[in-house]
Order: C-alpha cells, then structure tokens, then sequence
C-alpha cells in the first residue's frame, strides 16, 4: 500500500520551491506558487503582471546579460480523460496523442508565430505543450507578459542512474546461470510455472540507445525482420542525433545493459519473451530536457527514423526509465501522459543516497506520479545509493519498490556484458516484471493501476521506518522487495494460450521471424523464434491469426476461438511463393538518368543494388508481394530526393523510378534549372576580405516562415536574413545546427573583395509573366506575389 | 570616438561610436556582429581630410574559436566608411584559437600593428602559439611595407620611440629579447636580451680573483657572468654580458683554444658560440645550419691539449675552438632522418648514440651505439638488444638529454664501461596488461669493445634525470626514484619525497658528503645514505623553496671548500622541442615570479 501522496505533498510543499511551483502549474491549481516572477490579483492578470512563473536558476542565467536555453509551457492543458477513459491500449494512445497533438497546434501558434516575428529559433513540444527557445532577459521579459504561457523553465540535464566512479568491466562470455536478480525476484519460477517470460509485450526504454544486434538482445528486438533484416523506423528513436544514418546505436553502454536486464536471452533478463524498442534520449551520460521530450513523444506516438508519420498504435506497453536528477517536475506531464496512453513506466529513484538519509530520491522517479524503484543487493540489504523518500518534490513516498541493483550482469556493446550497480538497474527489473504479469493477464496491459498494484501486493515487505511509514510501505523500501512471482500469482489469469510452429509447406522446415498478427479481444503481435516457434496469452475471445514471412504466401486463420485456461497448439504451415525479377531505370529531377543511386526493397533480405551509368537497375530475384521500393542518390545528392513507394510484385517487374526533388522539413524544395547572368548595377558597400552589410529588399521575401524586409551580404557569399555576420568564412555541410543561421549559401567560400572586384544588386525588376526578369546566375529571391518579381545580388 | 563592445554573453558585436564633446550625443557609426574589437588608436593616415580610425578586430568561427583578425580604416569623416582593410586568418593546421591583433599605433603615415602569429602552433617551436608575435606596417593605403614575426615581435605590444631623426619601433619579444626596428624599413637597429628565465649555468673563475664565478643563460639570446663571492654575499655584481645567436639551452666550459684558460661553449638554439671567460666577447660562432642546438660537450677528443666542441644534432660534429670544422660522424643515409644524443669523452672515445628523429611514433626506428675514436672513425657501433617487453618486438630511437654516461666508477667492464638509454613502448614491467606507454631501456655496455652487460627497464623518458656514480655503484635518477646498479649484477631502489629533478654529490659543511639536486620548486641536500637505505619516499637534510625553480648548480663560489648551490629555472620550450623530436612531448609552465637564487650549505 502506498502513502497517501496527497495529503504529504501539501505537507512538504514549503520545501518545494521552485519546483513545487511548477508542479502546480504542470498538475492542477492545487498549490499557491512559491516562485512567480509577477503575482496575479484574483486571477486577474493585467499585460504587465500576467502569471507567468519564471524558474530562478533561468532568471539567474540571463541576468547581466547572459543567454539560456529555456521552456516556454503554455498554460493550455490538453484534456487527458478521454484517453483514460478508453479500455483497449491502442484505443488510449490514439486518444491521449490526438488530445495533446491538437490542443498543441490551435494554442502554440500564436506564440509561434510570435517568435517567428522576433526571428527566434524554435522547437515544439506537443506532450507537454511547450516551446524551446535561446534567448536573453528581454525575451524572457517579453515572454513573462503573455497571457497564454504558464511558466519559463530553464532547460536541464539529468544523469542516467549510474554511480559515479563505476569501473566498467565487460566481458565476452555469456555464463550458463541465471543472473542473481533473476533468482532474487523469482522470474525464473514464473517462467516454468506459468510458462510466461512476457510474450507478446512491448517493452521500451527511454535511455542512451542500444546494441540492437547483441546476441541476446537481437531475438527479441521488434524491428528484426527476421532473415537478417532490420526496419527501424518505429522500433528505435535517436533523438540526440548521435547515431548515423537510421541505425541504432549506443554509445554509453548504459541503454543496452537496461534493456537486457528487462528482455536479455540466456539468463539475463526478466523477460526474455517479449519484443523490445528503444528511444535514445541521452546523449551519452547525460540526458538533455529537449532529447528525452522528444523520446518521450516518440514513445507516446512512435514515428520513422525522421521522427516522421507518428503511429500512436505501435507505442509500447511498458517502458524503462533509468535517468534522472534534482527536484524538478518538468517531466511529470510526460509521464501523465503516458499513463492516459496506458503505457506502463518505471522510474530509478537516485543514486544519491548514502544509506541512512532520508530525502535522497531524485526527480522525476520522486514525483508522485512516477513508478520509482530503490535498489538492493544480493544479500537482500537496500543498497548505499538508493534513494530514499520523502521526496523533496512533493513530499510522496519514494521508492515505489525495490528491486536487484547491485552488481547486476547485462548486456554492453560489442556484444560483451558488465556488471555494474545503480537504481538504473533496478528499474529494468521491475519494468521486466510487469511485462510478465501483462503476459499473464493480458487484460492488464493498459491498466497501470492494476499492474501498479499487483506489483505493490506481490511485494515482500521490508521494515525500516527510519524515514516515515510503515513496515508494509516505507520510504527506504517502498512497499517492499520485488516478487513477480506472487504477482503473477495474484494476476486475474483470465487467459488462454496459444502456441504453435509456423513451417514451409513444402519442406516442412521450421520458419523464423515470420510475423503473427492477432486481432480480436486483446490484439497483440509475435514473431516466431529460430525454432519456427512461437507462444502468446490472450484474453479469452475470437481472434483472426495472420502470418506474414518474406518470400511465403500471407495466411490468415480466422475465428479462433479462446477459452479461459485453454491452451490451444496452432501449428501453420506456409506455401513459398514465386520469385520474380525487378528491373527498372531511375530518373534524376529533372528526368535525366542517374547512376549510383542506391535501390532496395524494405524489409526484405533482398540485397540492394545501385544503379548502373544509364541509371538502370535490377533485383533479380524479389518474392512476390506487396512492398515499398526504395531509391537513395548518392552524395552529393544536389536537388534529387529520397523515394520510396509501394511495389506489389506479381511477376516480372520493370518500373521507372522519379526522384522527387529533394526537399527540407519546412517544404522548401531545390531544382536544376537555367539560370542567365544578371549584370549588378548598384554597388553594395563592402570591401576587403571579412565584411558584410545590410541591403534593403525591394519587396518582402519570405524564408521559411519568417518575412525579411532586409538582408545582410556578405563578403563570404552568403545572404544572411538574421544579421551582418563577419567571419563566417569557412562553410559546412548544410543543414546544420551551426552558426550562420538564416542564410542563403550562394557562393559560400573564403572569398575576399580585391580593388578589381565588387558586390552589386541587380536592378530589382518588376516583371509580368510573359516578360521574364531573366534568371539569376547568383542567388534569385522570388517573391511569393503573382508578379514574377526577383532580387538579384552578384559577386 | 568610442568602440563599444556588447556585454561577452550577450551575442558577440560591437559598434563604432562617437559622442558629441558639447552635448554627449551618441551616434552610431558602424556595428559589426560576430567580431570584438581588439585594438584602436586615431592618426593621419594620410588619406585627406584630418585623421583616420584604425580598429582592430577578431571574428569567430562557429565553435566560438578566433578565426581571423581584420585591421580596418575608417574613413575619419565617416566612420561608417571603410578606407581599407586587412584580414589575417588563422593557419590553416590551427583548429584552435587564431592570433588576435592586440596594438595600433598610427605614426609618419605608417599604421603599426602588434599582433600574435599562430604558425606552426600545433608543433613545438610555437607551442599553442606561445612564442611567435608580428610586428607589421601598413603604409597609408594600406599596403604592408614590411613585416617581422615568429621569434622577432611580441603578439602583445610595441611603441614609437624617437632617436635623432630616426623613428623607431620597439617590442620585446616573448623570450626577453628587446628589438629595436627603424619604422621605415624594418630594419634592426638594437637587440637587447633581457634576463628571461635563467635555466643553465656553469661555474668558472672568471674574474681571475681564484674564485668560481657563474655564467648563466635561459630564454633570451643573453649569457651573463656574475662573481661568484657576490652572489654568495647576496649582492650579486655582473662581470659582463654576452649576446648569443639564440635561446641558450645548455653551457659548457674547456678550454677550447689552448691556452690554458676556460672558455664558455653556448649551445644557442640555432648556433653555437665560444666565448671568451673573461670578457664574454665571442669569439667563435658555429651555425646549426637550420639544425636545433640544445646539446654541447666540450672535451679533447685528439690529445692535441686543446678540447674540441662536439654538438649532437642531425649527425655528431665536432669543432676545434675557433670554430672550425674538424670531422662529422653522420649516420648511414639507410638510417633516414635520425637525431643524435648528448654525447661524453672517455678512455679517448667518443660515446655517442643515435635515433629515429620521431622514433616514438614510428613502427620502423632505427638505433644504434657508437663508439668512435679521435678521428672520428668508428671503433664499434651496436644496435641495442630489443628486450622482450617492448611492445610489437620493436625499439623507438634514442633518449636525448643526458642518455649517454661514462664514468671509471660504473662497477662493470673493470671501469671502462659506458651507459646508453633507448625508448620502447612497453606496459609497465612487473604489471602486464597495463597501458602500453613509453619507457627507457637502459643498457650498461663495455666501451671497449660495446658487449652488452647489463639491461634494465626504466620509467618514462620524461621522467629520466641523470646518472651519477657514489661508491662504486651507478644511479639513474628518474624523477625523485633512485635505481642503483651495483657490482654483479645487483639493483637498488630507493626514492626521496621531494620532486627531484637532478642530482650530484657535493660537499657540506665540514667536509660532509651530501648529495646536491634541484627539485620542481627549489633546491635540495640529502644524505648519501638515501641511496642505500632502500626505502621510499625519505626526506632530504636541507631544501631551498624558489617557485618556478628546477634546475640548479653546485659550486664553491667562496672558496671555503664547502659547496654552494644555485637554483635555476626550468627551459620548459626547449625540453618538449628535444621530446618532440624523438615523438613524444613534455610541457609544463607555472607563473611564478621566476628567479636565479643562491644558497649557502649550513
């Protein structure tokens, strides 16, 4: 049983501070702000004394003239209760992400727009309806006035869970036994008495990426597409853009030891059956406020590798949070969400205990909100580092529970284990847990309270009340040792299993990492292991089985009916279709063949090819189905695009493949085209080698976005829209994070203006349509109006 | 006239400004973003119409590192006009800070600019920038009538002096060296050294009173001879002072022309110079021929009565006193590029050895022990025995400072033995599978005949000191740590708490034997028995504290028979130029008041 949360957070609330604040805003009116930087009378905010509350470290950041990275929290809350109040999973994650999505777009824009005008740079949240910006203390000021935002936060970092000083070993070896905590939480006794090592649930991690191809983390990863392919669009997030090219990657260790504590083969994890993703929201020991916002959307509604076309269905059931750091409450509304989402979460408490102090746990595992988890070892004690409650934040009990977290053996890249201690580990094997009892009790799964209490119940209760509460609930322990297996035990099994082998008809071999789509009462998807084999628990109902396998006719086994207790054996067998030949020629932007170009056909073992010197193509053998063809330019990919469309291969398949013109995230777009010299004739003021100044533009030119009645030129070949910057003279790849900002890279060089050369504009030309201006050899601003009108600066 | 700079957090600008003397009215003449103003000063430049603006100015790369300095003239009536400009920019192997122009001076039409030159800032002859300066002038219109950088200009600052009717301009550049250049064609009309600090000495009786005296040189291009009784007085009183062609890195004394009379040799970074003892005027100068000089021994090598100078570079050559050549002994051309050690004279051979020039970082170096004789012809030469810890089976050239020791006390090859110190990448001995670092190997050979005797592994060539010999028993001192090598093959251990870094046998009060060394920070006595003792970590009898101190001499400057000691400075350039060349590096600077100290032994 868990302390009463509320009534000792208003106890603890004067300790808050800023935080607790904050926690007001993010939770509800229940608490009087500590930390407003303008009081409101009665509610009543007048423009100068909106309430707008403004965290100290911030304000501390941009006196004298400093610049922070801050969140602007708009006081507009999507309304969760409509997800809450769906029962099926999915149900509630399209729900939850459709309520925060759209109040996000009606109430961000007109602070975007705002921004815009102000020309400061942006990025937006939609799970906890803020806005991301740089800036000074007069946008501070400027912001503290508005009546739609709620508070100004200054964006943190948090550690993952790890203590200080670890010495990472690894090893190459897997070892024969199970891991203690396997023992010490009586995994291995649900998986031989209950037959159930999570099957058929969706775990994740929020944490520093990882090894998708470890030995004993590739089984179970749900992009494997089996037969050594790999889709990681909606299975793996980077949002720290540390790994290239689309591919997973941990560069910690830290994600990948986490994940095998949860789903781990060979003895390492809670769960070895169930199927994993991953979101990477730590850059490497750190995790950044805006990476783990953005993991935390992505697990909400996962997107493509480009964080594109969210799909709120394919969220997982539960997910791992081993990170954190001081008192804040900024991501509790992270966390609120996904519950309204009926996904599962677990929190570390800290690492910053020493055994004997109270109050040690750290935020967002001491929120009242957060599923927290202390740490133990193998001799059953509370380990020198967890966190202890109350906590700080809003007075609750922390931990929630207790869980294996000393000397824990996981996995680590370069497909080696560790052993390292933290409540970072700890988590994992509460997260691991709860998917064994979803697996159990299938009608669980989006049911955090009855997971959460399950867990609660099953726990093996520890006295120490030296810091408050209880021997059943106490703020050292929780409520008590992890026991999954009392959980699952105590779990509504209201469930029938379902196993079986799929093989080839004509051979009779076993077939791996075909697909098992189950739709009916509680919808749930599996793959087949090595073996050809696979094992789901399902809520007692009728289902509609459909497997899918590169290369085999797709097969559906409709009706299948479901007792309770039943466990029924379903064996298929599936029929290999034919093979057929994919020819093709790929045709650049503006339709001329292009070589190199990389073809391939997702998620199929096919090998890619690349183009020949006439562009053509050929994949000689392609199973028939329906797919997405692929295409890739080489570098330097000038205006070609990326393609990709969906290919139903029937028999021999010759297509022409377009390449769209490549284009940025905010639409625009770049094509080959004849471009004519445009003879300057006003001389623009520049000299020497490092010089810039600011031109006055005939019209308003729009670029992305934002409308400039102004451009700075520059000695160095650019436009800069944004301000006369002088010593950008080396240029970089583009798109880039880096300063120059808001520039057109017309001839972006080291260039310098010797007494025989000048910058000038060109006549600014007010043309109709059948009277041309004439291209513009250097760069050509086009104005949005039906006047075909154009700028023309050359160097 | 006023140039503005925002506050450094808050974007990175600046504007020029004037304000009105009658009312304070500001107005904006020009606002630069992304660049901070480094220098300004106003003059007639000569382009009409009253004076000019000259304003210096640094931009940034986006990694907020200086990318380019840019010297503007503003036009006078409109300062929003620029007249000319000129952009230097950082070289092009320097990712980190470029150099900045830090002092305008405007004078007879002349714009002359202060500023600092980052060539080379990734190797060791400008370490981060820390030893070259430019000093440029740009004519009215803004052409370069001429330019002095690298070791001729401070980066800092210079001034306008007037001398007759000449205008001259003087900066002091960052070794302690003042120039005097003529403004109107860069000429130089003076040089001179500044003390610096003073890291090498040597004792000889200079002023003939029968007395040591102390001729001491460091960073700048200066040699000075103080008396010895004054500096023991402590009012020390100079005999004179000599110019060298370079940064001193290593004195010597011999009497190099016969005559029965000391000589001071000079190993002056690109030459070496003899001077006269009594008067410090030089009477030879060797050129390096664009060789480092940091390395010179003085010693008859022929048995003509007269000692030879014998400078180690990229082959051993040896002079006669008036400077003229007498042989070289160069490594075979299959060899490549190598650089030769400190080299010593015993039993009438000349003890050398040689390198790889960058072994440390090369899988394919060369090494080898020579033993020549006083005509330069070899008497054996040895590759040295590769030991079974070396990483990879391999060597890695040759340590350079004091690598090379002789001494009739070394109990091996009935006195005739000679010690030779090589580099090898190896885990620490006694721990494998610790870190491959670099280590030296230290082999006691016959001189006679170059059989090998004894091998040993050392520490870090970084760490290596000197060798010495108390009782018939040899010591490497390697920072602090004593390894001795007795008769038969028998090794002590034994270590002192003091960072010591050079050691010698003196003589105390009474007669009493003391081991003499300086240590990071001072100078210090300990009693023989630490050699012995076998312990660790022991104190010392006696210990001067002299910030920024490190190297020292010992000398009886009064005559009493009771030593004196010196502490010297640290020549923290020229010792990671000498590691750099075998391929590693050692740098280490402190900001101490830095200074040459006397002691008494009581």
């Amino acid at each position: 049983m868990r302390l009463t949360r509320s009534s000792r957070r208003r106890r603890f609330a004067p300790l808050a501070l800023a935080t607790t604040a904050a926690a007001a805003l993010l939770t509800g009116p229940a608490l009087s702000a500590t930390a407003v930087a303008a009081p409101s009378v009665a509610g009543i905010a007048s423009a100068d004394t909106a309430a707008v509350e403004i965290d100290p470290a911030l304000e501390k950041a941009v006196a004298d003239g400093g610049e922070a990275t801050f969140f602007v929290v708009l006081k507009a809350k999507a309304d969760l209760a409509q997800g809450r109040a769906k029962k099926d999973k999915n149900a509630k994650a399209k729900a939850t992400y459709g309520a925060l999505r759209s109040e996000a777009n009606r109430t961000q824009k007109t602070l975007t727009s705002y921004l815009d005008a102000k020309k400061v740079g942006h990025e937006d949240f939609w799970i906890t309806n803020s806005v991301l910006v740089t800036g000074d203390e007069a946008l501070v000021e400027d912001l503290a006035k508005r009546h739609d935002v709620a508070e100004l936060v200054q964006e943190k970092h948090y550690a993952v869970d790890v203590p200080e000083g670890e010495n990472a070993i690894t090893e190459d070896a897997t070892t024969a036994s199970l891991e203690w905590g396997i023992t010490a939480v009586k995994a291995d006794q649900v998986w031989s008495q209950h037959a159930d090592r999570g099957e058929g649930v969706v775990i994740a991690n929020v944490d520093s990426g990882v090894q998708y191809d470890h030995p004993a983390l590739v089984g179970s990863y749900r992009g494997n597409d089996g037969n050594g392919a790999f889709t990681h669009d909606y299975n793996f997030y980077d949002a720290t853009g540390t790994c290239t090219d689309g591919v997973p990657c941990d560069n910690n260790g830290h994600g990948t030891h986490t994940m095998g504590t949860m789903v781990g083969a060979d003895g390492i994890g809670v769960a070895p059956g169930a199927t994993w993703m991953a979101a990477k929201g730590c850059e490497a020991r750190e995790c950044s406020d805006s990476s783990l916002l953005k993991a935390g959307q992505w697990i909400l509604a996962p997107t493509d590798s480009n964080g594109q076309n969210p799909r709120p269905e394919l969220a997982p059931d539960i997910v791992n949070n081993s990170w954190g750091g001081g008192h804040t409450t900024f991501y509790q509304s992270t966390v609120e969400a996904w519950t309204a989402a009926g996904i599962f979460h677990t929190f570390s408490a800290g690492n910053s205990g020493n055994g004997v102090t109270c109050s040690t746990a750290e935020a967002p595992g001491s929120q009242a909100t957060s599923y927290a988890v202390g740490a133990f070892d193998i001799n059953g004690k509370i380990s020198n580092f967890s966190g202890f409650g109350p906590s700080l934040v809003d007075g609750s009990m922390v931990p929630s529970i207790a869980a294996p977290g000393v000397d824990v053996r996981s996995t680590w890249p370069g497909s080696s284990y560790n052993t390292i201690s933290g409540t970072s580990m700890a988590a994992p094997h509460v997260a691991g847990a709860a998917a064994l009892i979803m697996a159990a009790a299938p009608s669980l799964v989006g049911d955090i309270q009855g997971v959460q209490a399950l867990l609660n119940d099953g726990a093996t209760d520890v006295d120490d009340t030296h810091c408050g509460g209880t021997a059943d609930a106490n703020n050292v322990w929780g409520e008590g040792k992890l026991n999954v297996l009392a959980s699952v035990e105590a779990a509504p099994k209201q469930a029938g299993t379902v196993t079986g082998t799929v093989t080839d008809q004509a051979t009779g071999a076993p077939l791996s990492g075909v697909t098992v789509d189950i739709a009916g009462t509680s919808p749930r998807t599996v793959k087949t292991g090595s073996d050809g084999g696979y094992r789901v628990h399902l809520l007692p109902g009728t289902y509609a089985f459909t497997l899918r396998g590169y290369g085999y006719a797709t097969r559906t086994l409709a009706d299948v009916e479901l007792a309770d207790d039943q466990v029924l054996t379903q064996d298929v067998s599936l029929t290999a279709v034919p093979v057929h030949a994919v020819t093709g020629t790929v045709l650049d932007v503006v339709g001329e063949p292009l070589a190199g170009v990389r073809v391939a056909v997702t998620g199929t073992p096919v090998a890619a090819v690349t183009t020949d010197a006439g562009g053509g193509f050929t994949l000689p053998e392609v199973a028939e189905g329906d797919y997405t063809l692929t295409a890739s330019p080489a570098e330097p990919v000038l205006c070609n695009g990326a393609y990709a469309a969906k290919l139903t291969i029937d028999g021999d398949e010759n297509t022409t493949v377009r390449l769209p013109a490549r284009t940025d995230r905010s639409g625009h777009s770049c094509a080959p085209t004849t471009y004519a010299w445009v003879a300057g004739k006003n001389r623009v003021a520049l000299s020497g080698d490092e010089d810039a100044t600011t031109v006055a533009l005939p019209f308003p030119v729009d670029f992305y976005g934002v409308t400039y009645n102004n451009v700075a030129v520059t000695t160095n070949g650019l436009l800069n829209f944004l301000s006369p910057r002088v010593g950008d003279y080396a240029n970089d790849a583009l798109p880039s994070n880096a300063v120059p900002n808001g520039i057109v890279a017309a001839y972006w060089d080291d260039l310098a203006l010797d007494k025989k050369s000048t910058v000038m504009t060109a006549p600014w030309c007010s043309t109709s349509p059948t009277d041309p201006c004439g291209g513009s050899r250097t760069a050509t601003c086009t104005s949005a109006s039906s006047t075909s009108t154009r700028a023309a600066p050359s160097w | 006239m006023t140039i503005e700079q925002s506050d450094p957090t808050d974007g990175v600008r600046y504007q020029v400004a004037s304000y009105a003397l009658a009312d304070g009215e500001r107005t904006t003449h020009d606002t630069r973003i992304n660049a901070f103003p480094t220098a300004m000063t106003v003059g007639d430049l000569g382009a009409g119409g009253g004076v000019e603006y000259a304003v210096a100015e640094s931009t940034l790369a986006p990694n907020t590192s200086i990318n380019a300095s840019t010297v503007r003239v503003l036009d006078g009536r409109d300062p929003a006009v620029a007249l000319w400009s000129r952009t230097t920019k950082r070289a092009a192997d320097n990712e980190r800070n470029g150099a900045s122009t830090w002092e305008l001076s405007i004078v007879d039409g002349t714009l002359i600019a202060s500023a600092q030159d980052d060539t080379g800032s990734n190797g060791a002859e400008n370490l981060s920038g820390l030893q070259y300066g430019a000093l440029t002038a740009f004519s009215g219109s803004g052409k370069v009538r001429w330019r002095l950088d690298g070791l001729a200009a401070s980066p800092l600052d210079h001034e306008v002096v007037r001398s007759g009717r000449s205008t001259l301009v003087r900066t002091v550049d960052l070794q302690q060296n003042v120039h005097t250049y003529s403004l109107g064609n860069g000429k130089e009309s003076a040089l001179t050294p500044l003390r610096g600090d003073l890291a090498y000495a040597q004792d000889v009786d200079v002023d003939g009173d029968g007395r040591q005296d102390v001729v001491a040189g460091g960073t700048s291009r200066g040699v000075w001879a103080w008396s010895g009784t004054s500096l023991k007085s402590g009012e020390p009183r100079e005999l004179w002072q000599a110019t060298v062609p370079g940064q001193v890195h290593r004195i010597e004394t011999g009497d190099v022309d016969g005559d029965g009379e000391a000589e001071i040799v000079v190993a002056a970074d690109t030459a070496t110079a003899v001077l006269d003892a009594a008067t410090g005027e030089v009477e030879a100068t060797i050129d390096g021929g664009g060789q480092y000089v940091r390395s010179v021994t003085v010693a008859d090598v022929n048995g003509d009565d007269a000692a030879e100078i014998l400078v180690p570079t990229d082959a051993l050559r040896v002079y006669r006193g008036d400077g003229s050549a007498l042989w070289t002994y160069a490594a075979p051309a299959g060899d490549g590029d190598v650089v030769f050690s400190d080299t010593v004279v015993a039993d009438g051979r000349v003890h050398t050895q040689y390198g790889s020039v960058n072994g440390l970082q090369r899988g394919d170096a060369t090494q080898q022990a020579v033993a020549l004789d006083g005509t330069g012809t070899a008497v054996w030469a040895i590759k040295p025995d590769v030991p079974e810890i070396a990483d990879g089976g391999r060597m890695h050239g040759a340590l350079l400072d004091r690598a090379v020791f002789a001494s009739p006390e070394i109990p091996y090859a009935d006195g005739h033995a000679v010690v030779h110190t090589w580099l090898i990448l190896s885990t620490t001995p006694g721990l494998p599978g610790t870190a491959v670092t670099p280590h030296v190997v230290i082999e006691i050979r016959d001189g006679r005949t170059g059989e090998l005797l004894h091998q040993y592994i050392g520490g870090s060539p970084w760490s290596h000191d000197n060798y010495f010999t108390h009782d018939e028993v040899l010591y490497q001192l390697s920072f602090g740590t004593l390894h001795g090598f007795a008769a038969d093959g028998v090794e002590t251990y034994s270590s002192v708490i003091a960072p010591l870094r050079s050691l010698e046998v003196g003589t105390g009060p009474g007669g009493r034997e003391l081991l003499l060394g300086g240590v990071d920070g001072g100078v210090g006595a300990w009693d023989p028995s630490v050699l012995t003792s076998g312990w660790s970590f022991q104190y010392g009898v006696g210990s001067g504290s002299q910030p920024g101190g490190r190297n020292h001499l010992v000398a009886d400057l009064d005559g009493d028979g009771v030593d004196e000691m010196v502490s010297l400075n640290y020549d923290d350039f020229g010792v990671n130029r000498t590691a750099t060349l075998v391929g590693g590096g050692f740098f280490g600077q402190d900001n101490a008041i830095h200074r040459m100290a006397t002691y008494s032994l009581s």
